[in-house]
């Protein structure tokens, strides 16, 4: 990992914890999922870093929010799970840059379109486990469902919105004009 | 042995994967025994001064409601205070059993969940406000929960929704009693269960606490009956009533002191079957 890639990740998850925490977490909407966007973080981490290594920055970047928001180890149970699936996700659907070591997951290198459903699948990931753990139990399932399908959509949304806004493509466009 | 590293290289992400979320549920699960958790650990320590930041934010939009809801609840005090004592000098008062033992200590939310199937309330009081575990939170409106956890500074409360719950209420004008629980679904809808069905109720009539456990004073709201389903198969009815507090826009509330719950609580321990 050259150090550019430590510092600029470094940023931006201090800025989604600040999000997730002060944000996010406040949000309630009745009887539905909450909205997450702490996983993009994990979802930026470059491709060429061994998936043990982003399994183990997910376990600590969840287990940091679980820290900060008292609720146990469910986000770092939920997102080491996410990590986990990336490796796989990453294998079978391949990034538009190819074998590119250096290219980063996002926007900018990839395209908008092969970063919607790669953070699309990988939330669905996420928001399932992290639902049914906090349940512990496959009861209720319909219920549990709805609650993680509305998640998904709630934090697919805003994950996209971030990315987007926070993409160097949107603003060289908008720099132009 | 290079078997063994084969199979170490070969399945090293599964193995950190069980490990990890080992390490994550061991964890969650035993955040989930609240019973002899103590909530005095770093964690909550740090979670409530960054809960009590966001609660600042939040206050501010909220003013407007809490304002209302206040001054409603001002006019209500108000008006009770014409009939404070409505006893003429030389009839017979009523016995000392019936003077209130509830003091209130009033305080604000600093975290409230709703979409768990267990949810917490934290509270801004806590040892250092005489604040104890076993005691009920209440605002004007209706039930809110009982304290399970107190720190130094903060107090945790368990919502009355939680599917771990049970308080006992009774019918405002029947006074047929039963149990108010929580089926984790929707969390302002709570049942009513042992509420026998020779009892007339009928939709659009109020609950309110029993009084019976000493948590709640008598006669709070808490609920209006939505909906009745008779169970051929036992003597009870099934009761849906939607709570009268809406527990997803409180900031204020009561905490509820019995000055008498330690010497009944006792009493009850005597009692040969009660476990």
């Amino acid at each position: 990992m050259s150090p550019r890639y430590a510092i600029q990740g470094f940023f931006i998850y201090i800025g989604l914890m600040l999000l997730q925490i002060f944000i996010m977490d406040g949000v309630d909407i009745v009887g539905f999922g909450k909205p997450m966007v702490y996983m993009l973080f994990i979802l930026l981490v470059p491709v060429s870093i061994p998936a043990a290594l982003v399994m183990i920055l997910g376990f600590f970047t969840g287990l940091s929010l679980d820290l900060l928001t008292n609720s146990g180890g469910l986000h770092a149970a939920s997102l080491t799970m996410m990590a986990f699936a990336r490796k796989f996700i990453l294998q079978i659907y391949t990034p538009t840059s190819g074998n590119d070591k250096t290219a980063l997951p996002d926007i900018e290198d990839q395209g908008f379109q092969w970063f919607a459903l790669y953070s699309f699948l990988l939330i669905v990931v996420h928001q399932f486990s992290y639902y049914f753990i906090e349940r512990f139990s496959f009861s209720n399932f319909m219920f549990t469902t709805v609650r993680a399908l509305s998640g998904i959509v709630i934090s697919t949304i805003l994950v996209w919105l971030i990315a987007l806004l926070s993409s160097p493509v949107v603003r060289k466009r908008k720099g132009r004009r | 042995m290079r078997n063994l590293f084969y199979l170490l290289d070969r399945f090293h992400l599964i193995l950190l994967l069980f490990l990890l979320e080992g390490i994550a549920i061991f964890s969650l699960s035993k955040h989930y025994e609240y019973q002899d958790a103590r909530i005095t650990n770093m964690s909550a320590a740090i979670a409530g001064k960054v809960f009590e930041i966001r609660s600042g934010i939040a206050d501010y939009f909220r003013m407007k409601g809490e304002n209302r809801r206040l001054s409603q609840e001002n006019a209500v005090l108000l008006a009770k205070m014409e009939f404070v004592f409505p006893y003429t000098a030389d009839s017979l008062l009523p016995m000392e059993s019936d003077v209130s033992t509830f003091s209130y200590i009033p305080a604000k939310i600093i975290d409230n969940s709703i979409t768990e199937s267990i949810n917490y309330l934290m509270l801004n009081k806590g040892l250092g406000d005489q604040v104890n575990t076993g005691e009920g939170v209440i605002t004007s409106d209706g039930v809110v929960g009982i304290i399970t956890h107190v720190s130094e500074n903060y107090s945790l409360a368990m919502s009355v929704i939680s599917t771990k719950s049970r308080i006992s209420v009774k019918h405002k004008t029947l006074g047929a009693f039963g149990n108010l629980t929580w089926d984790g679904v929707d969390p302002f809808v709570m049942s009513v269960d042992n509420v026998s069905k020779t009892n007339p109720v009928a939709v659009g009539d109020t609950f309110v606490t029993a009084g019976y456990s000493n948590f709640f004073p008598p006669d709070i709201p808490v609920g209006i009956v939505t909906d009745i389903q008779q169970d051929p198969a036992t003597s009870f009815l099934y009761i849906d009533v939607k709570l009268s507090n809406r527990l997803d826009k409180l900031d204020y509330v009561y905490i509820v002191q019995s000055k008498d719950k330690p010497e009944i609580d006792s009493l009850l321990l005597l009692r040969p079957q009660f476990k």
